[in-house]
Formats: C-alpha cells, sequence, structure tokens
C-alpha cells in the first residue's frame, strides 16, 4: 500500500486559475488513486484590494490595474469559458471583488478544526459562481456555517484577526520557496507543480512522490 | 512562471497558466475551442 502523499497548495481565492487547477488536480488525485493529504496556503494575489469596493470586476481592472475595460470584459469571457470546461460555472457579472485576507484567516481556523478542504471549496464556490460578498465576516462565517464550523466563533476569530499571523507565515514561506504565482503545489514535500496544469500531470507528480518519498 | 530553483523537481509544464501579481495569464481560444499558451496577459 502506497504512503499517503502530501499536497501543500498555495493560492488564493480571488484567484480564476486557483479554482480551475483545483478541479484539475482534484482529477489527477482521482487518476493516481492513492492516499493524499491537502493542506492549503495562503497567497493573496491584490492585497492592495479595497474592502469597500462596489464596481464591477471589469471596472476594478480598469481602474486599478489600468486594463482598458472591453478588454477586461473580453478575457473575463474568455476566462468563463475555460472554466466552463471544468464544469465551473463562473459569474464575473455577479462577483463581488475582495480583498480576501479574512477568507485566508477563516481558511486557517477552518484547518484547526479540521475543515479547511471543504471551506476552501465553499469560498471559491461563494466567490466565482455566486457573487457573495467576502469583504464581510457575516457572509464568510455564513459559509463556513455550511461547512459545519461555528459560526460565532468565526466571527470572533475575524473580528480579532487571530489568524492573520498564520496568513503572514504562509506567504513569508511563499517568499522563502521562491513562489511568485498561484496556484503552486508542492507534492510529497519534493516536487513542484506550478499552475493549473492538466491533470496526468498532478497525477504523475503524486505517482513520483509516493514512489519516491522525500 | 517558474518554479522556485532547486528547491522541489518540476514537473510539467513551467508555461501552464497561473495569477500573479493581481493578473493572470490567459490562453487563448483558437477557432476550435483549443487553450493555447501564450504570454498574454489576464487579469485576476
Amino acid at each position: 500500500m502506497s504512503p499517503t502523499v502530501k499536497v501543500d497548495i498555495w493560492s488564493d481565492i480571488a484567484c480564476p486559475w486557483c479554482f480551475v487547477g483545483k478541479r484539475r488536480f482534484e482529477q489527477g488525485a482521482a487518476e493516481f488513486g492513492g492516499e493524499v493529504e491537502v493542506e492549503y496556503h495562503s497567497f493573496e494575489l491584490s492585497p492592495d484590494t479595497p474592502v469597500s469596493y462596489a464596481g464591477s470586476e471589469a471596472q476594478f481592472l480598469a481602474e486599478h490595474k489600468r486594463i482598458p475595460q472591453p478588454q477586461a470584459e473580453h478575457m473575463l469571457a474568455q476566462m468563463t469559458e475555460i472554466a466552463a470546461g471544468e464544469g465551473l460555472a463562473y459569474d464575473f457579472a455577479a462577483l463581488r471583488h475582495a480583498n480576501t485576507v479574512l477568507a485566508h484567516q477563516a481558511l486557517h481556523l477552518a484547518k484547526a478544526r479540521g475543515r479547511q478542504v471543504e471551506l476552501k471549496e465553499r469560498l471559491l464556490r461563494a466567490y466565482f459562481e455566486e457573487g457573495r460578498d467576502l469583504n464581510r465576516i457575516e457572509q464568510i462565517a455564513a459559509l463556513a456555517a455550511d461547512v459545519g464550523l461555528d459560526a460565532a466563533e468565526v466571527t470572533a476569530a475575524l473580528t480579532e484577526d487571530r489568524y492573520l499571523e498564520d496568513v503572514r507565515a504562509d506567504q513569508r514561506q511563499a517568499v522563502e520557496y521562491g513562489i511568485g504565482a498561484v496556484p503552486f503545489f508542492v507534492v510529497g514535500g519534493r516536487f513542484a507543480v506550478s499552475g493549473a496544469q492538466e491533470p496526468a500531470v498532478f497525477a504523475e507528480a503524486l505517482r513520483r512522490a509516493a514512489q519516491e518519498p522525500a | 512562471m517558474t518554479a522556485p530553483a532547486g528547491r522541489f523537481e518540476q514537473v510539467g509544464d513551467t508555461g501552464a497558466p497561473v495569477c500573479h501579481d493581481g493578473y493572470c495569464e490567459l490562453p487563448p481560444q483558437t477557432e476550435t475551442g483549443d487553450e493555447v499558451t501564450t504570454d498574454e496577459a489576464a487579469p485576476a
């Protein structure tokens, strides 16, 4: 019997390729067939995102990233099409652009309670498919409750920034590893897979990690 | 985007799509709908 393969994944909630990559990784893990343990780590793509931004995603990109709005809209449409190929229903018209530091803190609380993978999926779906506002603590707490976490505990933790140092520790480790883009997968502590690769790549990395443990 | 030099053994294509600095690398679609990897930048 193969040993359990640990996979450390750096990603952000506000990262279209991270959700696509998650699906492709899951397909690869199914193809691999062995035991896999996943831990998500925090990576903020746009830590300067204001928490009160009320415009559309395309407007945000035009105003803050200097991308002409028609070009941004075209690219978002393209991303929507790619995500649909993975069974994901991205809705950029409904998306509420968010600063994700609160969501990352919630993921650390979820890890401590053994529900991180479930909350990661719930937050990504809420952000890209349901237009939920992840700038708001009460929204995150409600989503956390959906996966069995205590909403009151989540609310208190986020209000007091109890897990902010854990977020920063993940970010420091990303810098130490030289991770500048996400999603980024460290498989078995030895192999790296960068980006939303095809499922076969993840399966290969998992097989190699199982056969050649660090 | 490349893997951290020397620390891990890279598996797969180093040009796979990623997001960084608030942007995503977006492969354009061919007429048949297949993805073509390029360096075109797209928003995150």
